[in-house]
């Protein structure tokens, strides 16, 4: 047998990876621009780019689980939970129009309607408040609807930014290296001695409550983890071949950065971020609850508690006991969506 | 030994001063605090006069170094709503706090231990699983939302225990302590179990993960063929062998329970340092938010300095790497 020269590599494998990158652009400029035109309010197609949210998000989802969707749905557990996340988010996404009332629009509160138990209906009788009123004359209902997209929006975005702001301060720092490298992760270890309820506490206490502002202080607490694992996902990677033949071809570091380190360093983020969405909820409604998070005007699921925590000990258990089922269930289920992620993109128990 | 430990204090000075410019300029310099003392209808003349007596119509920087000046000398400043000593005030509260964190701690061992003890032991079996699903719970429940469902259930419903403030107390040693009076202790029974929850799946983890480790050992299966029962197997030779990282991570993490213990005590109306804080907050009574910041980063300065002190002792790598870097 001869050595020959090295084989002319055939042509990849079709197993569809290109196309789902493709697919995965295509989904996410959806996300965003639909979310872009949600958010400003611009646009007259308020109900299209809903759905058109929603139909991106299903896509992301399915890519992510694409080939491994077996392994994932293992267990009864994976799909009560995939079943009820799909649910709420559903119903986040699509609060204003399912609600049968618009919280937020005080001309359609009755005060003669407040704090009425769970299937009354409306002092006319035009509409039943299935799970009651608070002591406005707001159906709780439509009240939960609002309050978990304002929760989930919330905390998705900061989660998101504070993903953002790690992923550049951990491959910065590993990448650099030397003294740089010390300070940065100096300043992550320092954040990190403390809790974040803590943290997030005081920097609500100097900025006051807002939307902005417990999304800013929510990023400030967030992102130090991220930099740490980023850090460490990104030396690793550092010191493997495909960094050196990239630096072998002689590309800029900005390239090699940003088009071969930092795509290696997001996978192990995924499942990460999906659990600190969840924490990052339980965290945004304790600061809510404790009447430091979201304006009254925009109530989150923690302020719907907390709006009705005065009223549980007369028995009427409804204005936060329903809040508080859906705080749980949308907890709860990321948690678990999560638990089965880490089992199945583990890049250590695959293979 | 010497040199690590004066590295490390050095390294606590530094954390301690950025910490107070932080806390300095986070607090005392965002919005105006005369607003919150003069009335708003007061004359300009009153107004120069308040200035004058708290120092604010002084550059920053005299207003920063007297504040640093006067924290060394432990004077964080008087409480505008209770017109007392800032630190001297939540001194008095903290003996509250700190009596409901070490119960809670005592409460997530005694839930948490005995649980993951056996779902490590039937790992792979439904009641394992079940126990480790049911930990997910543990630490999804978010903190307040545990204390009212158990306020509704036991306190509503039931009648059984009392569902806000501390009850009887009687002075042990200089502090008035709740634990040691009947009524206290009830009174703390759900505010301790509340805090004590997020914890206890926490632990139900380490002691399953310890437990499956110590399965393994060669000391188990000596066990087994001496013919002991599996339950003397387990209470005795494994939990021995997995309490010592149990105790220590829990140790680490009586800091967090003085934080989280802010979220329960408002639930709970109980009068700790964690009620005060939000209390303080609500009212804008910034030289308590100010001394509880400064107290609470030396408390957690001191508990990491122990942990790493206790680590060098017991781990003798870590002590190498220590004394010669």
């Amino acid at each position: 047998m001869s050595v020959s020269a090295p084989p002319i590599p055939a042509a990849p494998v079709p197993d569809g990876a290109d196309r789902w990158r493709r697919i995965n652009l295509v989904a996410g400029l959806a996300v965003g621009l639909s979310l872009t035109i949600l958010l400003t309010g611009q646009g007259f197609a308020l109900l299209g780019a809903r759905i058109v949210l929603l139909a991106g998000l299903i896509t992301l989802a399915a890519s992510l689980l694409r080939g491994r969707a077996h392994k994932f749905f293992s267990g009864p557990s994976a799909y009560v939970a995939t079943a009820s996340l799909f649910v709420l988010v559903v119903l986040a996404i699509f609060a204003s129009e399912i609600s049968p009332q618009n919280p937020y629009d005080l001309r359609q509160l009755d005060i003669m309607d407040g704090r009425l138990p769970p299937g009354s209906t409306t002092f006319d009788g035009s509409m039943t408040y299935h799970l009651g009123t608070d002591e406005q004359g707001r159906d709780i209902l439509s009240g939960i609807l609002y309050g978990l997209r304002v929760s989930l929006s919330v905390s998705i975005f900061a989660t998101l930014a504070a993903m953002a702001i790690g992923v550049v301060v951990g491959i910065y720092a590993a990448w650099a290296g030397g003294r740089t490298d010390t300070i940065l992760m100096r300043i992550v270890d320092f954040q990190l001695s403390f809790p974040s309820i803590l943290v997030a506490l005081m920097l609500m206490a100097a900025f006051g409550r807002g939307l902005d502002k417990i999304v800013i202080a929510l990023i400030i607490v967030q992102w130090a983890y991220y930099a740490r694992t980023v850090r460490g996902t990104a030396l690793s990677e550092a010191r493997k071949e495909y960094i050196d033949a990239a630096r072998g071809l002689g590309l800029p570091d900005w390239r090699i950065v940003f088009g071969h380190l930092l795509p290696n360093c997001i996978p192990p983020l995924i499942v990460i971020s999906t659990v600190q969405v969840a924490n990052t909820i339980v965290l945004e409604s304790s600061l809510s609850f404790l009447g430091v998070g979201v304006p009254i005007t925009q109530p989150s699921l923690g302020l719907l508690i907390s709006n009705g925590y005065g009223y549980m000990l007369s028995g009427q258990y409804w204005m936060s006991m329903y809040p508080g089922v859906a705080l749980l269930a949308i907890v709860a289920s990321i948690n678990m969506v999560g638990d089965r992620l880490r089992d199945t993109l583990n890049p250590r128990l695959q293979k | 030994m010497l040199v690590f430990l004066l590295r490390r204090l050095t390294q606590s000075v530094f954390v301690l001063i950025a910490m107070m410019v932080v806390v300095f300029f986070g607090v005392y310099m965002i919005g105006n605090p005369v607003d919150i003392l003069i009335s708003p209808d007061a004359t300009p003349a009153e107004i120069d006069e308040t200035m004058a007596r708290f120092g604010f119509d002084q550059p920053v920087y005299i207003q920063f170094l007297k504040f640093v000046g006067n924290a060394l000398q432990g004077d964080l400043g008087r409480s505008f709503v209770h017109g007392e000593s800032a630190v001297s005030l939540i001194l008095s509260y903290m003996p509250a706090t700190l009596e409901l964190a070490l119960l809670g701690l005592i409460f997530s061992i005694a839930i948490g231990v005995p649980l993951g003890v056996y779902a490590g032991y039937k790992a792979d079996r439904w009641q394992g699983r079940a126990i480790m699903t049911g930990s997910i719970f543990g630490f999804s429940l978010p903190n307040f939302w545990v204390g009212m469902l158990l306020i509704l259930i036991f306190a509503v419903e039931l009648q059984w225990l009392p569902s806000t403030g501390r009850g009887d107390t009687v002075e042990v040693l200089g502090l008035r302590l709740s634990i040691f009076t009947a009524d206290g202790f009830q009174h703390m029974i759900l505010p301790a179990l509340t805090l004590a929850l997020y914890k206890a799946s926490l632990v139900t983890r380490l002691a399953r993960a310890g437990t499956q480790e110590a399965l393994m050992q060669d000391y188990v299966k000596f066990a087994r063929a001496k013919g002991l029962s599996e339950t003397r197997i387990l209470v005795v030779h494994v939990l021995k062998n997995i309490m010592i990282p149990i105790i220590t991570v829990l140790g680490l993490e009586l800091g967090s329970m003085i934080a989280f213990a802010v979220v329960t005590e408002t639930v709970f109306a109980w009068p700790g340092m964690g009620k005060l804080l939000i209390d303080s907050i609500l009212t804008l009574d910034r030289p308590v938010i100010v001394a509880y910041l400064m107290m609470t980063v030396i408390i957690f300065i001191v508990i990491n300095l122990i942990v790493d002190l206790v680590y060098t002792l017991l781990d003798p790598r870590v002590r190498v790497k220590g004394s010669t870097a």
